[in-house]
């Protein structure tokens, strides 16, 4: 990072931080579904991207933490701020007892990646039959005054989402930055690069491995709480569902994985293409079912084809803010 | 005086296959010493077995008198010795630097101390003028001395050295040679190392040991050694020149 990769971080984040005042809800939703895509692409490549451990199954952190914060809600009253660390808590034991598990008797690479998606899956079943929590009719919080801003309890505006997910996004570039410096960012990137080699150069990968999936599973986790009551609602067939837990990476990968801009921009893009095709679709008449997944579909790819290793390091190339 | 490091008869089988057998050495501190024999004669296997890589069959693994088989590779590495491999591991995605920085985090935990810690090293090694080049950009040669480097980086007691000389210009290997003496001799860093270029081996050890079939046919001075009829048999008079 050189100094022009800092103006242009502090005249991006100046413009987020005034858009309320000039966009509309319409648009404020938009951007907020984009730093959404961003805090949590943000806390999935800290595991991959850093770490090398290829989770298929964040959706389950993001759901165990939404109805963890919402059940408490729901049931208690006790609200999302003392919530969110029930969320967490649970999805950092999740997190590192999947990891454990998995390191401890040798599962690795694909096998591992399967482990993570079993584990989501089954949860997924198994909140569709857990009563308590409205089994698969899902569970829905109380409607919020959308006019009133009640941060206690997360319930408002729309402007007061945006500033909360806004927050979570910058926290997560700044803590992402700070982990990749500091010695774990070292060992995590050692361990991806090469994990006999790191083993070779002292370091405990078992170790290192589990602090990186809890870290990204508690990250995971705010995630889940913020859509939780953002949406208010909550239904394991979606929140679990194995296409959030592909929703949640494709930022990073388009991005660029393991970069630190690389996810924002990501999902940037992909909220960018998405909201453009609709337009376009809408705009040019278009009824056939599944056009809009189709051209999605075609610009991933040939953003794949084009640049394998995700846009932000071609475009920080561009933009000189490289070393 | 007592061995730095210890190994008695040591074995290990892949598959019933006898890879090494009841192999005894001693390596006494400060010296540097050569294993060597022809391929598949169980050299990498010894090294692995005491880097933690492989656990031993039967036998005992002493470094400074503690047992060290079937410790884990890292903890190995805590004990104080440091390893290479003969096939080049670098962190490919990571800068030059970057790689001696993951060794150096070993010794000390803070960032920037490593930082400093690995460009002292990378300058001994020649390698001061590539930190910020890509690892995958390096010539074989250049990962050869990555490998040493990181090795180093982490503060060793006993550095393992499996063929780096391999390949190497004889100038290069000369270089090489004089950097290997300069760290054990200003460091104190013991070192153990397989090679099959005999113009290093000669130029280096003191000790070298003499493994063939898995077994251990002679150890001594260069000069014992070359001398002895069984070494000459299956090895030196087979295909080397020295």
């Amino acid at each position: 990072m050189n100094r022009r990769a800092n103006r242009l971080l502090a005249a991006l984040g100046a413009v987020l931080l005034v858009l309320p005042a000039v966009a509309d809800n319409y648009l404020l939703s938009i951007v907020t579904l984009f730093l959404f895509f961003a805090y949590a692409g943000q806390a999935w490549n800290i595991m991959m991207g850093f770490a090398g451990q290829l989770s298929l199954g964040h959706s389950l952190y993001l759901g165990v933490g939404g109805y963890a914060a919402g059940a408490l809600y729901f049931h208690f009253g006790i609200g999302p701020w003392a919530g969110l660390w029930l969320a967490i808590m649970i999805c950092a034991l999740s997190g590192a007892a999947i990891g454990a598990l998995a390191f401890r008797y040798g599962v690795s690479g694909v096998y591992f990646t399967l482990l993570t998606i079993a584990f989501a899956e089954f949860t997924r079943v198994g909140f569709d039959h857990f009563a308590w929590v409205g089994g698969s009719g899902g569970m829905f919080l109380k409607v919020a005054e959308r006019d009133q801003i009640d941060l206690l309890n997360l319930r408002g505006t729309p402007a007061m989402f945006y500033y909360v997910i806004l927050g979570l996004a910058a926290a997560a570039f700044a803590l992402s930055g700070w982990l990749l410096r500091s010695r774990a960012g070292y060992y995590w990137q050692a361990i991806r690069e090469n994990e006999d080699a790191a083993q070779a150069l002292g370091i405990n990968t078992f170790h290192w491995k589990i602090l990186a999936i809890t870290i990204s599973s508690a990250m995971t986790a705010i995630a889940g709480v913020f859509s939780a009551f953002y949406y208010g609602n909550l239904f394991p067939e979606q929140i679990f569902n194995l296409s959030r837990s592909i929703e949640i990476m494709l930022g990073p990968i388009i991005g660029g994985i393991g970069t630190l801009f690389g996810p924002i921009l990501g999902a940037a893009l992909l909220t960018l293409v998405a909201e453009s095709t609709t337009e376009v679709v809408a705009a040019l008449g278009w009824e056939t079912p599944g056009i809009k997944q189709l051209i999605y579909g075609i610009v991933l790819f040939v953003v794949i084809v084009l640049l394998p290793n995700g846009v932000w390091p071609a475009l920080a190339r561009k933009l000189k803010v490289t070393k | 005086m007592s061995a730095l490091l210890n190994v008695q008869n040591v074995s290990k089988s892949f598959r019933g296959l006898r890879a090494v057998t009841d192999v005894s050495f001693e390596i006494d501190p400060g010296a540097i010493v050569a294993l060597i024999g022809p391929n598949g004669a169980g050299k990498t296997t010894i090294f692995n077995m005491v880097a933690g890589a492989l656990a031993a069959d039967s036998g005992a693994i002493l470094f400074e008198d503690r047992p060290i088989r079937g410790l884990r590779p890292d903890e190995v590495c805590t004990l104080g010795i440091g390893r290479t491999f003969q096939i080049v591991k670098p962190f490919a995605g990571l800068s030059v630097l970057d790689n001696v920085v993951v060794g150096a985090l070993k010794r000390c935990t803070r960032v920037n101390e490593a930082r400093r810690i690995a460009a002292t090293i990378l300058e001994t090694l020649g390698l001061g003028h590539k930190h910020d080049v890509p690892a995958s950009a390096l010539t074989p040669t250049d990962r050869k001395k990555l490998e040493v480097a990181r090795a180093l980086a982490t503060r060793p007691r006993l550095l393992l050295l499996d063929e780096v000389m391999a390949g190497l210009r004889p100038k290069e290997c000369d270089d090489l040679v004089a950097t290997f003496r300069e760290i054990n001799q200003r460091e104190s860093i013991t070192i153990l190392l397989i090679e099959h270029v005999m113009r290093a081996v000669m130029a280096l050890a003191e000790k070298i040991i003499v493994l063939h079939h898995g077994e251990v046919i002679a150890q001594g001075t260069p000069g014992q050694v070359v001398k002895e009829p069984a070494v000459l048999e299956c090895y030196l008079g087979e295909e080397t020149e020295i």
